[in-house]
């Protein structure tokens, strides 16, 4: 009875305590949720960006010295504190870094059309890579309003198989080369 | 996952919209593998940005470069290669 009652109560402090998630916490979750996942070092990139603080005020937190980046401190409080508790992200500590994955509740709520997965150990090295490469690359571009657009493995393999699947009900419809594009010469990161 | 591009990055040149497949090596790719990214690569006409783990001792440029070397020279031209670590880093092209 007694063991009841504690839970109840704990239940009850924690619906109360859920955290509402803003507009930072939203574009935050569309960028995870269309690269898979995030490593902690990449958030503290993401959610550094100027528009991204701005996003917040002053409830911006602390950041470190490198400018742009939020503190390691901050990054595990807006996950632990904030995410984690509203239900949006599952969190661990895999091959030697912390990642954020979305759960269900996540996706749906950067209205993303992915199922939500832990990711696979084997892929996550790369993967920490190829968010770096994201982050610079929008960086570069202006990451408040970019001149450039990312579209990820995830949204590349969702607009395929959409494509494919629209293709059997209309056999004349062809797959449109969407990615096709003249050539450019070298990516221009001066 | 594994045989798509990491992304497509999407940019305004010259007034006009370009498309770049970005990928990201970090180690020695086998042929098998190569050839299935290259069958991906082969369905559009942008180019490529290999952003690739420039150690010697891990071979994963050199490998690369030596695939690429065995395509035809307007197929070759989209390619160029990046430093991982120093992604502004042109390290090599084939133009």
């Amino acid at each position: 009875m007694l063991q009841q009652k504690r839970t109840k109560g704990r239940k009850i402090r924690s619906a109360a305590g859920i955290p509402r998630m803003n507009d930072r916490d939203i574009l935050a979750f569309e960028w995870i949720g269309e690269q898979e996942a995030a490593s902690s070092e990449n958030l503290q990139e993401l959610l550094g960006r100027p528009h991204m603080r701005e996003l917040l005020g002053s409830q911006a937190g602390e950041t470190t010295r490198e400018a742009d980046r939020l503190s390691v401190s901050r990054i595990r409080h807006i996950i632990e504190d904030r995410w984690a508790p509203a239900g949006m992200v599952n969190y661990g500590m895999i091959l030697g870094r912390r990642w954020v994955w979305l759960t269900r509740r996540g996706l749906q709520t950067a209205q993303l059309p992915f199922r939500s997965r832990r990711p696979a150990e084997a892929g996550l090295d790369h993967l920490h890579h190829v968010n770096r490469i994201r982050l610079t690359l929008e960086r570069l571009s202006g990451s408040a309003n970019p001149s450039g657009r990312w579209e990820s493995a995830c949204w590349y393999q969702h607009n395929q198989q959409e494509w494919r699947v629209r293709q059997k009900t209309e056999p004349r419809i062809s797959i449109p080369d969407v990615y096709v594009a003249h050539p450019s010469r070298h990516l221009d990161l001066s | 996952m594994w045989h798509t591009p990491a992304g497509i990055w999407t940019f305004r040149e010259e007034g006009a919209l370009v498309d770049s497949s970005v990928i990201v090596e970090v180690c020695a790719k086998r042929p098998w593998a190569f050839d299935s990214m290259h069958g991906e690569l082969a369905r559009c006409k942008s180019s490529v940005w290999y952003f690739v783990e420039m150690d010697p001792k891990q071979e994963v440029f050199s490998v690369l470069k030596h695939l690429i070397e065995k395509l035809d020279d307007q197929d070759k031209s989209r390619f160029s290669f990046y430093d991982l670590a120093e992604p502004g880093r042109l390290v090599y092209d084939f133009e």
